[in-house]
């Protein structure tokens, strides 16, 4: 058949239906004709879309290495919130070059788009309460109240900063038990850093007896603090006042300072070392007191 | 009788025209079939791809690979059949506009469920612990037996099972006694204030000698903790593994008693100093 026959075959609709050989070509080449017309105004698209892909994808990962390059210069961010911030641009620029690529190959895309949006909403009302810790991560990560390695209360519980992410901070207790705190918990609470100002004051009080000599105690309370190799001095040197007449002891507080990292070791040496120097030195710590009072 | 003939006439006509109409509507109804059939076996691919993938991260365990699987497989059938429903030249608008408004409803319905399901993959990828770690969840203390995709399960030690929702699970403090490997046991006990203590501090790491479970790096310490009102109080410490630490804990007391007693350091009872006076009346 000449090949303008066939274009007014296409131009004329499907032929009309007839079961004859005749009849049965004819058909078979209509939808010949047809495949080959849509292929031919179907390749520019196809190549079209294809380069988009291409081209957007190398776009997306240039875009990626140099906000996490960026990130990465930036010191109040840290690795893990640099790799979340950079796969979020390029996984975004990715999904946006994909649905570009797709409507240019003509599929109707706004229909998919209104449902996915609706799914988007409902994932969002599905993850509103990890949304609010990623919130409270960001601005832990940028106002930094504690480091990694450094001695915190969180909300009611006290250990080292083991880690810190964008959803929750892991602390490891003086006895070695991992907690993990939300980030919403650590931010609604105080946060009590123990390490942050780096030296701390050991407040320690010791009960002699009212018959004691007070002037005896305190000599051998700062004779002991003075002697241990932690405890600081100068400006910091220990100091002791009576600081309460209590019910069956004389109060007398003794005050050190030393490194943050060395207060139990020096609260637990002086316990033991001034109870000891009492011993020695005639003060006696009291038992509480009770007085029997008979009528006669 | 007209009436009849000329509609039987006019009903041969119309099935006349029937194979026409099939021919016409033939090739959307191909490439409907053909989007749909194609597309239903690359997205199953795809999911199963999915699955595999996923498995093969460390973090992800099977069930939530089976998870991940099957939102690949429910998200790409979905956008097939709008596909091939819009091969067929069907206008998608109020269907899409129905699809849309049962999501957000059932995002509404299912947002706590929904929320559950994103706790959970949370705690998946983020592991704050895995079955047969000692946890307290939401302030239930207990070893814990499934990591399921809506809800973790724990058993009591005193075999109590609790189902505790990923969301409470992840909302609230998590303290995993296991997570380290190792643990410290601290104990406290009371001396008398004229018993020596050095020798209290040495009978107490006595009793740590020869307790293969006890370590010796980092070594047991002892050291006095409180001067209190009838006793000095003495703290043991020692690192052992996590899984021997309620064995030890309950093992090291007898221990000490005897230790205590062969070394001659006394274990106080409550002191009172009574003074005794008299007034005449």
């Amino acid at each position: 058949m000449p090949e303008d026959e066939i274009e007014t075959a296409v131009g004329n609709g499907p032929p009309p239906f007839d079961l004859t050989s005749e009849g049965l070509t004819e058909t078979a080449n209509y939808y010949g004709q047809v495949a080959i017309d849509t292929s031919i105004t179907f390749a520019p698209r196809l190549i079209a879309a294809g380069l988009v892909l291409w081209i957007g994808s190398w776009i997306a990962g240039r875009v990626y290495r140099s906000v996490r390059k960026r990130t990465d210069k930036i010191k109040s961010i840290d690795t893990t919130l640099g790799a979340f911030i950079s796969n979020a641009v390029r996984y975004a620029i990715i999904g946006a070059v994909f649905l570009f690529a797709v409507s240019i190959l003509g599929v109707e895309i706004a229909s998919i788009f209104v449902v996915f949006s609706a799914m988007t909403l409902a994932i969002g009302l599905a993850l509103q309460g990890s949304m609010s810790n990623v919130a409270a991560g960001f601005l832990l990560i940028i106002l930094r109240p504690y480091k990694i390695g450094d001695y915190v209360e969180l909300n009611g519980e006290e250990g080292h900063v083991e880690d810190l992410n964008i959803f929750q901070t892991t602390l490891r207790t003086l006895d070695n038990i991992k907690v993990i705190l939300t980030n919403n918990d650590v931010r609604a609470a105080t946060i009590r850093n123990y390490s942050s100002l780096g030296i701390r004051r050991c407040d320690i009080d010791f009960g002699i007896d009212y018959g004691d000599d007070i002037g005896v105690a305190m000599q051998i309370i700062e004779r002991e603090a003075a002697a241990h190799k932690l405890v600081l001095d100068g400006e910091y040197k220990p100091w002791t006042r009576v600081s309460c007449l209590n019910d069956s002891s004389v109060d007398i507080q003794l005050r050190v300072w030393c490194e943050s990292e060395d207060y139990w070791d020096v609260r637990f040496d002086l316990l033991r070392a001034v109870k000891e120097g009492f011993d020695a030195g005639g003060i006696s710590i009291p038992f509480p007191h009770v007085v029997e009072i008979e009528k006669v | 009788m007209d009436f009849v003939s000329s509609l039987t006439e006019n009903l041969a006509e119309r099935l006349e025209t029937l194979p026409n109409l099939l021919i016409e509507f033939a090739p959307s109804i191909l490439l409907a079939l053909a989007i749909l059939i194609i597309g239903r076996s690359i997205i199953r691919r795809l999911s199963n791809a999915t699955v595999k993938a996923s498995a093969r991260v460390k973090t992800i365990d099977e069930t939530l690979a089976r998870f991940f699987g099957s939102v690949v497989l429910f998200v790409g059938t979905l956008a097939v059949i709008i596909a091939s429903l819009s091969a067929l030249n069907i206008n998608l608008a109020f269907l899409t506009t129905i699809v849309a408004s049962l999501f957000i409803a059932l995002g509404f319905a299912l947002q706590d469920t929904l929320g559950d399901v994103a706790s959970g993959i949370v705690l998946a990828v983020f592991r704050p612990y895995r079955v047969g770690d000692e946890v307290q969840l939401n302030d239930e203390k207990g070893v814990v037996t499934d990591l399921g995709v809506f809800a973790t399960r724990l058993t009591t030690r005193d075999n109590i099972e609790l189902v505790i929702s990923n969301s409470d699970a992840l909302g609230n403090t998590i303290k995993n006694y296991y997570a380290f490997g190792d643990r410290r046991l601290d104990m406290d006990f009371g001396i008398a204030y004229d018993a020596n203590i050095g020798r209290a501090m040495k009978a107490l790491l006595s009793v740590t000698a020869g307790d293969d479970r006890i370590q010796t790096d980092p070594a047991p310490e002892a050291m006095v903790v409180e001067l209190g009102d009838s006793a000095v109080i003495l703290q043991l410490r020692l690192w052992c593994d996590a899984d021997d630490y309620r064995k030890i804990e309950m093992d090291i007391s007898e221990r000490v008693k005897a230790a205590f007693d062969s070394a001659g350091v006394e274990i106080p009872y409550e002191h009172n100093t009574i003074i005794k006076r008299t007034i005449n009346a």
